[in-house]
């Protein structure tokens, strides 16, 4: 593959000849299939057509039951146009980021009354997710306006309709993405049409406008398809003669990009994008071999075309880090050459201080990932994966399908544009946390080397000053909170995701205990690492999620956040605190959480698990190596929203 | 349609999943083979398998 392109999903490896044939044998073979074998074979760049056939194989393996668990997600598409191509496409999508969708559309031009009706066959099929597609020839603005006010009139209008479905649907506890819409790319009054409010080009810009204040006062997502196109170019979005044939919204060159793009938001949405970029270094990171050329010999810097090149992928990765993405190194090189740019190249943009794990060795490039992932307590489904050598790419998708390995261009120009329009990092809001975890990643290996000075371990806890402050659910961490709740899968003792609309309404909910915790040491802000919902009853409290940040573990968080519940709960007259373990693949570590705390065994959950109950009577709050703040209310913002 | 006896006389109300919008992926996938277009007067014209496929060879020629 030499050129770059979105259309093709250039960063997929192209599908095998026998593409079809390996979906057939997955669902004809003996052995159970496991989520990475669907994994391995969804992550190829597909056509419509294999899209159609892998949906297929997919809701065959689901029926025959011979598919392992993998996450599934129902999502509803709600849209005026024909949708029904679009459908497993996005279901075909799906598995190369980690889950399974259930697709439903309600019939043709059915998708408003169905939203707003409660006995509609969209309220039976219950969706975690809504994806409302707004369409300018269903909306009315198929045509200009020569006055201003009927313009803004027919775009209030089609907002209205837009509002009326976000409202179905919040009521129902769905989330819902909202999808901008581009202009059609041929003009009215040619350049002066942006200056006119009546053209289609302004009243969409006004609608896609509206659509973002929406989204943000209702905890929506956007799906910004209206950028999309402007990627691709809007004259080649639109594919007028399918429209007139049959409808379609867009030219069906580009539907598994779109349905790539739905199910990245959807992956998002689920706490499933990546959270750590892995770099190779020669021939990556700069032209050349360190090794043989040494510094002087490598190509980075002003002056050549490759040189610079090579700083643009830099400075690409060290945009992600601004946004909270964490950096690694994997090389085949010796550690001292490896390091040798970092420390004395001029030109080089990333500093060792960058990089959260540094390994430059001659093992295996899978194993070195796997002792990366490893060494961030992140999962290998949370990194991808950058090397400009075929074969070490191949080897690693083998080797690890859940991680993301871009295929590159032959021209390192456009790494960049291949690792960008992959949306990997795909994310759904962004808090001031985000921004600080690449230096918390670094800061803990910080902590790793002190401890091993200190030896002992209370001491070293009470080295750390800690506080831990302790507030009940608010606006200013709702995003934090939801995202803490889709992405931790390790310290959850139930492993219960809720959305970011449903985080809202427990802050005002009277019958439910909520607490987000946060963490400051002398190495740093961790920022918020923990989040507890009790449901409250007259006599017992029960636990319905607990989950904590594995960057904090053994910190002793879990005690302090107990002695918060547990004397709020003596205070409202509750006499026992209930503990549910519902064990899943990664959730082990805290099997015995609870009996750790000092509950006692009360028998088994439904439908599996362990129930644990704690007297409140004789529970004794433990002295804790730390400093305790609590917040009834949040007085003022601890962290912003950026 | 893996083991499906395919005449030039067939037509769409003899498949049961051949609906609309089956035909419109159809003709894409045509298109999309060939490298050809339809327009969609041609497309409504065509009522069986034969008519699809004297289209694709009047178009290449």
């Amino acid at each position: 593959m030499s050129d770059f392109s979105l259309k093709g999903l250039s960063w997929l490896p192209p599908a095998p000849n026998d593409f079809r044939k390996r979906g057939k044998s997955l669902v004809e073979g003996e052995e159970n299939v496991q989520p990475n074998d669907l994994v391995r074979l969804g992550s190829c760049a597909m056509n419509v057509d294999q899209l159609t056939a892998f949906s297929k194989t997919i809701k065959k393996l689901e029926n025959s039951g011979k598919l392992a668990a993998l996450t599934k997600v129902k999502v509803a598409l709600l849209s005026d146009g024909t949708t029904e191509h679009l459908i497993p496409a996005i279901e075909g999508s799906c598995p190369r980021h980690g889950f399974v969708a259930e697709v439903y559309a309600p019939a043709y031009g059915q998708a408003v009354q169905e939203a707003l009706d409660p006995e509609s066959g969209l309220a039976a099929f219950n969706p975690e997710v809504a994806l409302v597609v707004s369409d300018y020839r269903s909306l009315g603005m198929s045509s200009p306006h020569f006055s201003a006010e009927s313009a803004s009139e027919t775009v209030a209008i089609a907002l209205s309709k837009i509002q009326a479905i976000v409202r179905a649907l919040a009521h129902r506890g769905t989330t819902t993405i909202l999808q901008t819409m581009p202009a059609p790319a041929e003009p009215w009054c040619g350049n002066y049409d942006r200056r006119i409010d009546g053209s289609i080009s302004s009243m969409i810009e006004a609608f896609n406008r509206a659509l973002f204040e929406l989204a943000s006062e209702s905890s929506a997502v956007i799906l910004d398809v209206a950028n999309l196109a402007g990627q691709i170019g809007r004259s080649s979005w639109f594919d007028h003669s399918y429209w007139h044939r049959a409808k379609l919204p867009f030219s069906m060159d580009y539907v598994p990009l779109y349905a790539d793009h739905v199910s990245r938001v959807l992956s998002a949405i689920r706490g499933k994008s990546r959270k750590c970029l892995v770099l190779d270094l020669d021939n990556t990171c700069w032209g050349g071999v360190i090794g043989d050329d040494g510094v002087e010999g490598i190509r980075l810097g002003q002056g050549s075309a490759d040189g610079e090149a090579f700083l643009a992928i830099q400075s690409f990765a060290l945009d992600l880090k601004k946004r909270g993405i964490v950096l690694a190194v994997v090389s085949k090189n010796e550690d001292a050459a490896a390091r040798l740019p970092f420390r004395e190249h001029p030109d080089m943009l990333l500093k060792e201080d960058d990089i959260a794990v540094f390994l430059a060795n001659w093992n295996d490039k899978a194993t070195n990932i796997q002792h990366v992932a490893k060494t961030l307590n992140i999962g290998t489904d949370a990194l991808a994966f950058l090397d400009d050598n075929p074969a070490e790419r191949q080897r690693v998708r083998q080797m690890l399908p859940e991680v993301a390995v871009p295929e590159l261009p032959d021209d390192p120009a456009f790494y960049p544009s291949a690792l960008a329009h992959a949306g990997y990092f795909e994310t759904v809001g962004l808090s001031a946390d985000d921004a600080k975890r690449p230096d918390q990643y670094k800061a803990n290996a910080e902590r790793a080397v002190a401890l091993e000075q200190i030896g002992n371990y209370d001491d070293y806890l009470l080295s750390l000053d800690m506080t831990c402050s302790l507030q009940q659910f608010d606006k200013v961490g709702r995003t934090r909170i939801a995202q803490l709740i889709n992405k931790s899968n390790q310290f959850n003792l139930t492993t219960r995701r809720y959305t970011e609309a449903q985080v809202a309404s427990m802050e005002t909910d009277p019958d439910i205990f909520d607490l987000q915790v946060r963490l400051v040491d002398k190495f740093g802000d961790n920022g918020m690492i923990s989040v507890l919902i009790f449901k409250k009853g007259s006599q017992e409290w029960i636990c319905d999620s607990w989950l904590m940040s594995c960057r904090v573990l053994g910190r002793r968080v879990e005690e302090a956040a107990l002695s918060v519940v547990a004397s709020a709960a003596k205070q409202s007259g509750a006499k026992y605190l209930v503990g549910e373990y519902l064990p899943t693949a990664k959730n082990a570590m805290v099997a015995n959480h609870f009996q750790k705390l000092g509950f006692q065994a009360d028998g088994e959950a439904d439908p599996v698990g362990t129930l644990w109950r704690l007297d409140l009577e004789t529970y004794e709050v433990p002295t804790l190596p730390m400093k305790l703040v609590l917040f009834d209310q949040h007085p003022e913002p601890i962290s912003e929203t950026i | 349609m893996d083991d499906f006896d395919l005449q030039d006389s067939t037509s769409a109300e003899e498949v049961e999943e051949w609906d609309s919008l089956s035909h419109v992926r159809l003709v894409a996938a045509v298109e999309r083979s060939f490298k050809i277009r339809f327009s969609n007067a041609e497309i409504e014209k065509m009522q069986c398998v034969g008519d699809l496929v004297d289209s694709i060879s009047d178009k290449l020629g």
